[in-house]
């Protein structure tokens, strides 16, 4: 089949999303399918995303130079407002600063304006795809809440699954992720502050939020058992999840979150926060893993917990495992299922 | 089994673990980068010229420096108990008092700053006991009143006995704490310097494997093509044989009684001489452009007769030249690859040798005899004859165009007329024309085409170097055009 994947293209700027469209590109190609992926500029100013809307919207797609295409499939905002009659949509997010960032007393008069063109463009689009998937059920309940349209979750597996392994417990909980706002560390130190036992938190990556997370641990008093190790290289990341003892990841409203399969594959619980959205489709609470509040009180007793049951925590770490493998999460399945008729 | 050591124990220990799992990995490739930077970090890292063993409590001798002179005492004081660099009117007062006074007095008085209560408030440093108890003495000073001159006296002839006392013993102090700095930074850099290397060589393994598979398939590649080639040539013997007369002989004694394996080799080297002839030679568009150098020479022929023959024709240029400039051009080569190639192309071309075909002419019969790179092919004999049965073939006036790689030029002579295995020996031009005449050609003409490209010129002015340039720059092919004298100049004697 000839396959035209659209995605966005945001210079500098890699994350998960990068990887998830080169994974999803790869593996059609590996099918034995010849694929293109189209990256469309994406800027998120607001007249920039007007502008992005049209512009998608008059893009020919169906047989774009003549060359005919069977079947289009899209991953992001505003991608997937091309048409074309076999067109397959498999949604990472949204725009989320129209729908669950939203907030209707600080938002500017001209977002609330792209709110609803925003609204309109998805339902619209989303609504003529032939079909529907999304990166999680998070993303899936959000489309059913804002726009009234139904997805099925589609899983796929974090970058080389495959290398992540279970080791010896050395006493930590680990925390890596970029150090955002939305990601929580703050949150997260200030449990450890109230936990009653000596509870050892290691946190990676780097973020704007560094330095205020650096002022938080001195003055929380919690130097001798939080620290930041700021960027980290992928042997050391593997090393840290094989040797904790249990993994936190408590953001707010995550769309999936490597973190939770990251977590799975190295056989350790999650202790994760009743809002945090993509971790909350994978924890059985009590048994891989622990879903708290979000508050520091509430986290601080899960952390307590995990800490003074180590061999508790193994068992769950195990079960989490089998979790994973009972989801069957893998490029096969996700090609099977996108390049189903 | 690890609880127990500090967060920097347990960091470290991770960072070490990992640093021995990026040893085992299978051969994948770490984040592009990753030791690019340690290493530009420790690179661009500067020598702290001011560390202490432990900053939070800073040993009497470190702070005196009795291993420096006093402007490095007194810049090291600022930095060690204000927090900063110390300003240029500090460090002239300073310097000057600490040649009065003594150190010992001025880091008393620094001490005491407050500023430097400031710095202590904010990051809890502690004392050296010795200076406390020098701070104390001196405090007390100020409450003996009309004394206080005598006392203060006595408090800096206590400060120089001690200094006297101890000078030596604090500066080995000083020196040795910095030693053991320098060494722990040394153990920190060793370790970023084998994390880089170890994931350096870790990509560098990847990129072995890569290659090894690239390798294999290359391989695999080839053995493809081969195997497509063999199919290929099967396919073009079968068509020369079909386009062959039948119960004609094809080619010379070989075809008679010969294997099949025979049959089989042949063609393949058919094949291989094509692709050949396509690869050294250049396109057949390009080798029609060098033709057209003989125009002079057939409009000659022109005028003898119409007949034209062509040994060893090979892909068919010539004839096709030969053919817009009005002759009857016929043909002769003995790889039936290129004796197919020409038919198809309308012309009449025989599977045969150069010879034979030559000696089945009548005589007088032909205007214009021409062979490219056929003589250089050639046993001496054959080339002896071939030559003398061409004179006796052309028409009076007709020509004979014999071309062949030039060896005047040395990259020809000793390399690149080796590239094709069939050839015999280089013919130097004077040889060749000698031939011709031998055998009766009055007229004989050296012709030379294709200087080969600027570059291989060695730059460069001398007699020496226009010697070399003669030999490296000269064409790298000639023919020797050899004209059949006319009825009207048998005439003559």
């Amino acid at each position: 089949m000839k396959l035209l994947v659209t995605a966005n293209q945001t210079p500098f700027i890699s994350g998960g999303a990068n990887y998830h469209v080169q994974g999803l590109v790869e593996a059609l190609r590996q099918d034995g399918h010849r694929v293109e992926c189209l990256r469309l500029p994406f800027h998120y100013g607001e007249d920039h995303i007007r502008r992005q809307m049209t512009f998608v919207e008059g893009l020919e797609a169906i047989a774009p130079n003549d060359v005919s295409i069977d079947r289009v499939i899209s991953l992001q905002f505003p991608g997937y407002g091309v048409a074309h009659p076999d067109h397959v949509v498999w949604l990472m997010h949204q725009h989320r600063v129209c729908y669950e960032l939203f907030d209707p007393a600080t938002a500017s008069p001209s977002l609330a304006r792209l709110r609803s063109e925003v609204e309109a463009f998805d339902t619209r689009h989303l609504g003529q795809a032939r079909r529907r998937f999304a990166n999680s059920p998070r993303v899936a309940e959000r489309l059913a809440r804002y726009n009234g349209l139904d997805a099925e979750p589609l899983y796929h597996p974090p970058h080389r699954a495959e290398r992540f392994t279970c080791g010896d417990d050395w006493g930590y909980i680990y925390y890596p992720s970029r150090l955002e706002p939305l990601k929580r560390q703050a949150l997260l130190i200030r449990a450890v502050a109230l936990c009653e036992r000596p509870v050892r938190l290691l946190l990676s990556g780097e973020g704007s939020q560094q330095a205020a997370l650096e002022q938080l641990i001195e003055l929380s008093g919690v130097r001798e058992r939080v620290r930041l190790l700021g960027h980290i290289s992928e042997a050391e990341k593997l090393t840290l999840y094989a040797h904790a003892r249990a993994i936190a990841f408590p953001p707010f409203d995550e769309d999936y979150g490597y973190v939770t399969l990251e977590a799975m594959l190295a056989a350790k619980p999650l202790i994760t926060c009743t809002d945090s959205g993509g971790p909350l489709a994978f924890v059985h609470p009590g048994e891989t893993g622990w879903v708290a509040e979000p508050t520091p009180g509430s986290l601080a007793m899960a952390l307590d917990d995990a800490w003074q049951k180590p061999r508790r925590a193994a068992e769950m770490g195990q079960a989490a495992r089998q979790v994973y493998a009972d989801h069957d999460i893998g490029w096969e399945r996700v090609v099977a299922t996108l390049l189903a008729p | 089994m690890s609880a127990d050591d500090t967060i920097d124990q347990l960091v470290r220990r991770l960072r070490d673990a990992s640093s021995s799992l990026s040893g085992q990995q299978p051969p994948v490739a770490p984040p592009i980068g990753d030791w690019r930077r340690s290493l530009s970090d420790l690179r661009d890292r500067q020598e702290q010229a001011f560390v202490l063993l432990d900053a939070g409590a800073p040993r009497l001798a470190e702070l005196l420096s009795h291993d420096r002179d006093d402007r490095a005492f007194v810049e090291g004081l600022y930095r060690h108990l204000l927090g900063r660099e110390v300003d240029s009117e500090g460090l002239e007062h300073y310097a000057k008092r600490v040649a009065t006074e003594g150190r010992l007095a001025v880091a008393v008085e620094l001490a005491d700053a407050d500023e430097a209560l400031r710095h202590r408030r904010l990051t809890g440093q502690v004392l050296p006991a010795r200076l406390e108890a020098c701070r104390n003495w001196r405090g007390r000073l100020d409450r003996l009143g009309p004394l206080r001159d005598i006392g203060l006296r006595l408090w800096r002839r206590w400060l120089a006995d001690m200094t006297r006392r101890y000078r030596p013993r604090w500066a080995l102090e000083a020196a040795t704490c910095r030693l053991l700095v320098q060494q722990s930074d040394w153990c920190e850099e060793r370790h970023q310097l084998a994390t880089a290397l170890l994931e350096m060589d870790d990509r560098q393994r990847h990129f072995g494997a890569r290659q090894d598979h690239e390798y294999a398939r290359q391989q695999a590649l080839w053995e493809q093509l081969a195997a497509w080639r063999r199919a290929i040539t099967g396919l073009g013997g079968t068509v020369a044989e079909s386009g062959g007369r039948p119960g004609e002989p094809v080619g010379d004694s070989r075809s008679q009684g010969d294997s099949r394996e025979y049959d089989d080799l042949a063609s393949e080297l058919d094949a291989y001489y094509l692709a050949f002839e396509t690869a050294f030679r250049g396109p057949e568009a390009s080798l029609s452009a060098h033709l057209d150098h003989y125009r002079a020479d057939w409009s000659l022929a022109r005028q003898a007769g119409e007949t034209a023959l062509d040994l060893g024709c090979g892909r068919g240029e010539w004839l096709h030249l030969l053919r817009r400039a009005g002759f009857e051009a016929r043909g002769i080569d003995l790889n039936a690859t290129m004796v197919a190639h020409c038919r198809e192309q309308g012309f009449e071309v025989e599977h045969q040798d150069a010879l034979a075909a030559l000696s089945s002419c009548e005589t007088a019969s032909v205007a214009l005899i021409s062979g490219f790179h056929i003589a250089e092919h050639l046993p001496f004999e054959v080339l002896f004859r071939l030559v003398g049965e061409a004179h006796r073939v052309l028409a009076p006036g007709g020509v004979l165009i014999l071309e062949t790689p030039n060896p005047e030029n040395l990259i020809v002579a000793s390399y690149s007329f080796y590239h094709d295995l069939t050839h015999r020996n280089p013919l130097p031009p004077p040889t060749l024309e000698f031939l011709c005449q031998f055998h009766g050609f009055g007229d004989t003409t050296l012709r030379r085409f294709n200087p080969p490209p600027e570059t291989s010129r060695v730059p460069g002015q001398g007699p020496v170097v226009e010697r070399l340039n003669a030999m490296l720059a000269s064409a790298m092919d000639y023919a020797v055009v050899a004209r059949k004298a006319s009825s009207l100049d048998q005439g003559n004697p």
